[in-house]
């Protein structure tokens, strides 16, 4: 049992094969085509996860977001009394954020304003959202500091005209030598950038005010003005985000105080609460059971490969009758035979396995442009690709192989 | 060499034909015996049977001593590979080998490293005069050019007993002639010869003629 022995083993299984490659090769492709579709599944699903983690973890995993959103006209109760001032109500309301710093002594909450305005740089329109927030917001969410520096307490105390915009609004605004000092108009308003950051969070770009600026500069109104008919609407908190501190322990407790609080509190539910741990979870039971989809694809695909592969073993065994016997006579004992036939099985299915794995990885970068996943390959999918084309190779070659061996040799002499 | 005592082989196709019948024969160390008899008489049975390719339904082979039903398959597989040559009518070369890899192919069972078998071999080769057909597939040569590639394979582990089942049978008389030589001068250097004819006026040339009919041993003189 050498190394030249196995090689010897291998390269006739080999050569054996290479004459006949039409049919070796239409005999694999039930391997290549099952292995190929896996490695590439795996790739583009291990990209996916990555990217959807990230984008949870940019939330904050500490963190569970609430956003005020306009009720649908349906879900209106006529006794509600929001009509009253002429302005219809809805969202966030500061005794949200009472009632949950009572009972969440622990945790920090919060605010933001959500200001609906336009925002120009000279003439330039940049579409993004505006949020009015407290210093200590940035503490919540991991954030990187591009250029300049983020919003500071005596910016809020103060209530002064300046913004922090992410990079994506950044790139939107034609400032020549970078948005960094620039005046920003927002409804009216002018502002100057006084940081440039990024955050994992928001891909679609934010532009952050103090919040008692956005407070006192905005106010709480909001005019529509749809078709000549002007309507109001009221809402007084646009965000309220509760960090806990505590590595992620007591999230799903505090969310469900939070929940029971928002229900009590918004019959309309007129709030979008988001648990970015909870997401994860999600995420990752998810990821499993794309996993075991995969394997049952894979097992099924090796199991049909290796049916493929049997079935042209046996033709090759019964073609060789002549010579088993001959190989016999010289001396050849029943576990030769059968090492010969299997060795060329193995050869046949890992160069299925080898030609597959080829496939998958050529196939993902079409994947990756079709999904905008990336594709990440991790080096143990193609070990295990392998490692299970080469045993379909053996457990498939081993009734062929055994039929090869079992045969009386003097049969075989006189077969024609 | 080798001992047959009362072995029957009977093959069960639809009615049991029994292919050979009590059979009990002795083969001595440089023996050079012919077997004589028509076809279906059971002489390649008797070959197979001698060869250890075949196992008696009754009776018992001794091969050089050793009780041939006490070996397991691999024992035997290393006695037919060590001790046994065989030439058969049909060549049996391995057709998509080329005449080197059919001469190595013995020494491959026998566990050799590949350097060492192509040397034997390319000794073997030359000595039936075929080195310059060495890299050709049996399928370029003649009828007796096969049959010397195939004596250099049963020659190429150096055996103490040669079977031959009709070696000639498909070649012309001057090629035939050739290999007659060769098993002849074979016996002269000390191996046990057992060859199979159907043809008297070959088994002639042997000074031991066993006839066989009917699966029933007779031993006698060529005359």
């Amino acid at each position: 049992m050498s190394v030249i022995w196995i090689l010897e083993l291998a390269n006739e299984g080999a050569r054996n094969l290479l004459r006949h490659k039409l049919r070796s090769l239409l005999s694999l492709l039930g391997i290549v085509i099952g292995v190929g579709a896996v490695i590439a599944m795996m790739a583009v699903g291990e990209g996916a996860q990555r990217k959807v983690l990230k984008d949870i973890g940019g939330l904050g995993l500490h963190n569970i977001i609430l956003d005020s959103e306009e009720p649908s006209v349906a879900n209106i109760s006529p006794a509600s009394d929001n009509s009253r001032q002429g302005a219809f109500q809805y969202g966030l309301i500061p005794r949200d954020v009472d009632q949950f710093r009572a009972l969440l002594p622990s945790a920090t909450v919060l605010v933001g304003h959500l200001v609906k305005q336009k925002i120009f740089y000279r003439s330039t329109r940049v579409d993004a959202p505006v949020l009015g927030v407290d210093p200590a917001y940035f503490k919540a969410f991991p954030v990187e500091i591009l250029a300049g520096h983020l919003l500071a307490e005596v910016n809020n105390r103060d209530r002064h005209p300046v913004a922090v915009v992410t990079e994506e609004v950044a790139r939107t605004i034609p400032a020549v030598g970078g948005v960094l000092g620039q005046i920003i108009q927002i409804g009216g308003n002018y502002f100057r950038v006084i940081g440039v950051i990024r955050m994992p969070s928001s891909k679609a770009g934010m532009v952050f005010l103090p919040y008692r600026t956005a407070r006192n500069l905005f106010g709480i109104l909001t005019i529509k003005d749809e078709a000549g008919k002007e309507e109001y609407t009221k809402n007084e908190i646009g965000r309220i985000v509760i960090h806990l501190e505590d590595d992620g322990v007591g999230i799903p407790e505090a969310a469900a105080v939070v929940d029971r609080i928002l229900k009590k509190n918004h019959p309309m539910h007129d709030y979008e609460m988001t648990v970015p741990l909870a997401q994860l979870q999600v995420a990752q039971q998810t990821r499993k059971t794309f996993d075991l989809v995969l394997i049952v694809i894979a097992a099924i695909s090796l199991v049909i490969g290796g049916i493929g592969i049997m079935n042209i073993m046996l033709a090759i065994v019964t073609e060789r009758i002549p010579e088993i016997g001959i190989r016999r006579a010289l001396g050849a004992s029943q576990r030769d035979i059968l090492l010969q036939f299997l060795s060329e099985t193995v050869v046949l299915s890992t160069s299925g396995g080898i030609l597959g794995c080829v496939l998958g990885v050529l196939a993902v970068p079409i994947l990756s442009r079709l999904t905008e996943w990336p594709g990440v390959f991790t080096p143990s999918a193609i070990i295990v690709a392998l490692v299970f084309s080469w045993l379909v190779g053996v457990i498939f070659g081993i009734a062929p192989a055994m039929q090869a061996a079992k045969m009386h040799p003097v049969d075989c002499l006189r077969y024609e | 060499m080798i001992k047959l005592i009362h072995v029957t082989k009977t093959y069960f196709l639809g009615d049991g034909v029994q292919a050979l019948r009590n059979a009990s024969l002795t083969i001595a160390p440089n023996d050079y015996v012919g077997i004589l008899g028509p076809s279906g008489s059971g002489k390649s049975t008797l070959l197979y049977m001698m060869g250890l390719l075949d196992i008696p339904t009754e009776g018992t082979v001794i091969f050089e001593g050793r009780d041939t039903a006490r070996l397991s398959d691999v024992e035997l597989s290393a006695l037919r590979g060590k001790s046994i040559g065989f030439v058969f009518q049909f060549y049996h070369l391995v057709p998509h080998l080329t005449v080197m890899e059919n001469v190595e192919l013995p020494l491959y069972y026998q566990g050799l490293d590949p350097w060492e078998r192509h040397d034997r071999a390319k000794v073997q080769i030359s000595k039936v005069n075929l080195s310059h057909r060495a890299r050709h597939l049996p399928a370029e040569l003649s009828g007796g050019e096969r049959q010397r590639v195939a004596i250099a394979r049963a020659l190429v582990t150096d055996p103490r007993l040669i079977l031959a089942d009709e070696p000639t049978g498909n070649l012309d008389s001057r090629s035939g002639a050739e290999i007659l030589a060769i098993l002849e001068q074979l016996h002269t250097q000390g191996k046990t010869v057992v060859m199979i004819t159907h043809d008297l006026s070959i088994a002639r040339r042997f000074p031991r003629v066993i006839r066989i009919s009917d699966g029933v041993l007779q031993e006698g003189s060529s005359g």
